[in-house]
């Protein structure tokens, strides 16, 4: 998997005294297996890239290329499915349906992406033993913790055997120590399944635990930094 | 087909998110189904009953004449030289539920006053069997079958002329050999219709002394009046005419199909006015959920699974809803079919009078199997327009933030 | 007062913060009541209509009449037309007023027979209260055996202006005379019942071939009174005592049925539509509420009260009701408005023809009428549907507040 930001620049608002940049001079490449940390304070643009990463908004120049190809080309259904093909999603406040059970919510992308019963259900499983959560299957989210919650985020996200993780500030809801239990699940997957994950975090335990850090100021990558 | 079941599976638990407001709206378009099917019933069945009750007491469902007895021009004209006999019909299989009839405008004096009348002859004992007439006497007698020179008055006329039971009356009239027919005619009988205008214009005697008045043959007549209530069409005759009853009571058809357009109309307003609200709270419900549709798009949904999603929604609230309102519908209707309902409601209890005859006012049900599907496609048809608000809505919104 | 003027920009605010929906609920019942009061105004004014066909065919608003002639319709025992009459009927607000003498009669001639009802009238009070269209010339003094015949009449037996027809009836002493008429006028009224049935004599004519002497004096056998309304029925009735009042409903009780049976058919309209649109409503309106739960509570906590928390949403159904209210009646004032003097042609019930009924030709175009009473009918259905709405969900969003549920 190769992710490549190539110039990039969105500009929420333009007047003849001020232009908002979302991004601005975006240059930066994720490769397989890549553990990486987007890191800034609140307004920096963090959610902003990965957004564009995502395919959720465009951006005003530049190119977004996705094993080498760009999606910034493709219509919004067309990166929705590249989405669902290609990408897993945590987001902080889980987001799950409150209406599916824990098994619903992981099955979800796996329907959407009209596969097998057979296979859905070899693959839910397997995606909740991962998460350590096979005995919840069947709890809806209002019956579970927060830390519960989240690795059924992370179940769901996985499920779909996708090449990257984009993660919005996965531990900010949790306590410590379901934060460093997730931080920890995360390290796992990373290396036993070869996932790449970007992280959006200001969580100091997640960033020591990522190889790459970029520290995002105004739009603009302002540092990088390598463990 | 799995991926529908998920679809109809989500679709379904999302109905039940709030279910105070699920039941809230299930249980308007319910009611609406409901209602709108028994007052469709009603209305027919008013019509029905008030009709059937109001030609059964004397006008009958149709008539059988001379095909240039009525005037083609002149409502209410009719020519007492054209005249019928038994043996014009090929078929005489209306017989059973029909009666002969001898009609003639004649002047009827009392004392003080002379009243012009359509007076009719009948057959006694057959419109005895056939129709209500007998049952609105109110003093006196009803006729005894011959040529008795009897007569029955409305009590309206009766009062006008100043005549009571045992009075002789004038007849006068022209026969149907030209000259002036007059007859003393003795009044054994006086019909109360309820006050209305018919107690002025009708007198009835035995039809041997009509036909005798009017220098008829015996086994002339002039109408062949059917009370069959179930087929109550007028057939097609080649050489007789068969003129139903809407055609010589135009007016009373047209009250009729006033009251079944209002009740359609009264029910689109309804709907209209329920799907306002379901369009209201659908709207309402969508934005509340916009961050979990955000998510749905994130994750990979396009924008088509939400749209069905929320149409299936939709299309389940309406599905239970139209089932449980045509079990309201039909219970109520049921009720009702053996519980007759008083019209008279609508009036203050005051007395209905129609074609100048008071009408019985209970009205007893008998269920349209049409309603059944004509009112639910109705109220799916609705709620599918109180989607396109919302829709639009969310569809602007989300392009708005994309 | 500041306090209450806070509460009611704090209201505005919240409604614009979603106006969207806010104006969307507000249209909804201000639509649910558009079409409600239409349709009662539309059915006032078929129902005004249906009583001017009525009272407009020689049949007034009321009747006075002779004791004799109130029993049996006996024309036998008229009374003499005086100036006290004639001041007590303005006095009580008559427009117009016609004493008349009433014949029951006929004709028969080869063409067929025919009952008539001969009106003995008096020109100057006749023409005041019923205007009629004349081929020819109206009774007047100078008549001798005339007469005016109604042009459905003359169509059947084929009369013109100068023939002559037989008149039967009975006499004032009760015997069978017939009498040489001459067609003066033929006039063209009111539906060819009404123009079959009533010939018009000039009382002098009529009085010279009824009565057993003769009489100077101006008679009547009934009064025929215009007045504007109904509504001073009971003033009426009071005044009339020796002399009997009757009203057009009393004369023709199956068009008052009718009306009584719109106006039934529209309070049982008005009670469904109201109850289906408070009912569909009131979702919504909680919605409103319910989404603002945890910043009320909050509010709550800071130290908004009861009382100020009911007034917050007794200001805001203002707010709503009072934009319901002058949406509904903006547009019921411009519809109505223009309807009243369109008409909306109502033939189309009856495959394009008008028709009659109790001797009537009903309408076949209304005019929808809007009254004061349609406004204030306006205003009780957004205040009962909003404002019932509002009521149960503030109840219930306290609730929510205070925890109970």
């Amino acid at each position: 998997m190769s992710l490549e930001l190539k110039n990039i620049e969105k500009i929420y608002s333009s007047s003849l005294e001020n232009t908002v940049y979302g991004a601005k001079d975006i240059n930066l490449k994720i490769d397989d297996q890549d553990f990486v940390a987007f890191v800034g304070p609140s307004g920096s643009g963090k959610t902003t890239l990965l957004n564009l990463i995502a395919g959720l908004i465009l951006p005003t120049k530049g190119e977004i290329l996705f094993d080498r190809q760009a999606i910034t080309h493709l219509s919004l259904e067309e990166r929705t499915a590249h989405r669902l093909s290609h990408m897993g999603f945590i987001f902080q406040d889980y987001q799950l349906l409150p209406v599916l059970t824990a098994e619903e919510n992981v099955e979800f992308p796996l329907q959407l992406k009209n596969m097998n019963q057979k296979e859905i259900k070899e693959r839910v499983s397997w995606a909740l033993e991962k998460v350590g959560l096979g005995s919840l299957h069947n709890r809806f989210p209002r019956e579970l913790s927060g830390g519960q919650q989240q690795r059924v985020s992370i179940a769901r996200a996985i499920a779909s055997k996708p090449r990257l993780i984009l993660a919005d500030e996965p531990t900010a809801n949790l306590d410590s120590k379901t934060a460093q239990e997730i931080i920890d699940l995360f390290k796992k997957l990373n290396q036993e399944l070869g996932l790449s994950f970007i992280f959006s975090t200001h969580d100091q335990r997640l960033i020591d635990q990522v190889k790459t850090i970029y520290y995002i100021k105004d739009g603009s990558i302002h540092e990088k930094k390598t463990h | 087909m799995r991926a529908f079941l998920f679809l109809l599976k989500y679709s379904y638990r999302n109905l039940w998110r709030s279910k105070s407001r699920s039941l809230i709206l299930i249980f308007s378009l319910s009611f609406g189904t409901g209602f709108i099917i028994w007052d469709l019933n009603f209305a027919t069945s008013g019509s029905r009953e008030v009709m059937k009750e109001f030609l059964s007491q004397y006008a009958g469902f149709y008539q059988v004449t001379h095909p240039d007895y009525y005037s083609k021009t002149a409502k209410n004209v009719f020519s007492i030289y054209k005249t019928i006999s038994d043996d014009d019909f090929k078929d005489q299989t209306l017989f059973p539920l029909s009666t002969k009839r001898v009609t003639s405008l004649a002047f009827i004096s009392g004392e003080k006053k002379t009243l012009g009348v359509l007076l009719t002859g009948i057959d006694t004992e057959k419109e005895e069997r056939l129709n209500k007439l007998k049952s609105s006497i109110t003093e006196g007698r009803y006729l005894v079958r011959g040529e008795r020179k009897e007569i029955l008055l409305g009590k309206k006329l009766a009062m006008r002329i100043e005549a009571k039971v045992g009075s002789t009356v004038a007849v006068v009239g022209s026969s149907v050999d030209g000259s002036v027919a007059n007859e003393l005619m003795e009044v054994v009988g006086i019909l109360d219709f309820g006050g209305g205008d018919l107690e002025e214009g009708l007198a009835f005697t035995q039809i041997e002394t009509a036909q005798s008045f009017l220098a008829m043959a015996p086994e002339r007549y002039h109408q062949r009046v059917s009370f069959d209530a179930i087929n109550d069409e007028p057939p097609v005759l080649t050489n007789l005419s068969a003129t139903s009853w809407k055609k010589l009571l135009p007016e009373i058809a047209v009250s009729v199909r006033f009251i079944d357009n209002f009740t359609w109309i009264v029910s689109i307003i309804m709907v209209m006015v329920l799907s306002l609200g379901l369009s209201n709270t659908f709207t309402i419900t969508f934005f509340e959920r916009e961050k979990e549709f955000k998510s749905l798009n994130i994750l990979g949904a396009s924008s088509r699974f939400i749209t069905m999603s929320l149409f299936l929604e939709v299309f389940l609230l309406g599905t239970i809803s139209v089932v449980i309102g045509i079990v309201f519908g039909f219970i109520a209707t049921t009720i009702c079919s053996f519980y007759p309902i008083n019209i008279e409601l609508f009036t203050g209890g005051k007395p209905i009078l129609m074609g100048g005859m008071v009408i019985r006012p209970l009205v007893k049900f008998y269920p349209e199997s049409q309603y059944y599907w004509q009112v639910p496609l109705m109220i799916y048809f609705f709620l599918l327009l109180s989607l396109v608000y919302p829709l639009i809505r969310l569809i602007q919104r989300r392009k708005n933030v994309a | 007062m500041d306090k209450l003027k806070y509460l009611w920009h704090f209201s505005l605010k919240s409604l614009k913060r979603h106006w969207g929906r806010s104006l969307f609920i507000s249209l909804s019942v201000s639509l649910a009541v558009i079409i409600a009061v239409w349709v009662a105004a539309f059915f006032d004014g078929l129902n005004t209509q249906v009583e001017e066909s009525v009272v407009n065919t020689n049949i007034g608003y009321y009747q006075v009449q002779t004791p004799s002639y109130f029993q049996t319709t006996d024309s036998t025992e008229p009374l003499i037309w005086t100036k006290e009459i004639e001041e007590e009927l303005k006095k009580l607000g008559a427009i117009s007023y016609s004493p008349e003498l009433v014949l029951d009669s006929n004709l028969t001639t080869p063409e067929g027979s025919a009952t008539l009802i001969a009106l003995g009238v008096l020109p100057e009070y006749h023409q005041k209260m019923l205007s009629l269209k004349i081929q020819g010339e109206f009774v007047s003094q100078s008549d001798e055996k005339d007469v005016v015949i109604g042009a459905e009449l003359a169509k059947i037996f084929k009369f013109h202006l100068g023939d002559e027809f037989v008149l039967n009836y009975q006499d004032q002493k009760g015997e069978l005379r017939s009498e040489l008429l001459r067609i003066k006028g033929i006039y063209q009224y009111g539906g060819s019942l009404f123009e079959k049935k009533y010939i018009y004599l000039h009382q002098k004519t009529w009085k010279s071939i009824f009565l057993s002497e003769p009489s100077q004096d101006e008679l009547f056998n009934r009064i025929v009174v215009m007045t504007p309304s109904l509504k001073e029925e009971k003033t009426w009735r009071k005044s009339f005592q020796a002399l009997k009042l009757r009203t057009w409903k009393d004369l023709n009780p199956e068009m008052a049925v009718v009306l009584d049976f719109h106006d039934g058919m529209i309070n049982f309209f008005f009670v469904i539509i109201g109850v289906t649109i408070l009912m569909t409503i009131l979702t919504p309106v909680r919605m409103l509420w319910e989404e603002r739960v945890s910043e009320l509570k909050m509010m709550k906590i800071i130290g908004l009260s009861k009382k100020d928390f009911w007034k917050l949403g007794m200001v805001e159904s203002f707010l709503m009701m009072s934009a319901a209210l002058v949406v509904s009646s903006l547009s019921l004032a411009f519809i109505l408005g223009i309807q009243s003097k369109t008409g909306i042609d109502f033939r189309f019930l009856n495959d394009g023809v008008s028709v009659e009924r109790a001797g009537i030709k009903l309408p076949g175009i209304i005019f929808p009428q809007l009254y004061l009473k349609h406004l204030v009918q306006t205003f009780c259905f957004v205040f009962f549907v909003l404002g019932g709405s509002y009521a149960w969900s503030l109840y219930k969003t306290h609730q929510k507040i205070e925890g109970e549920r």
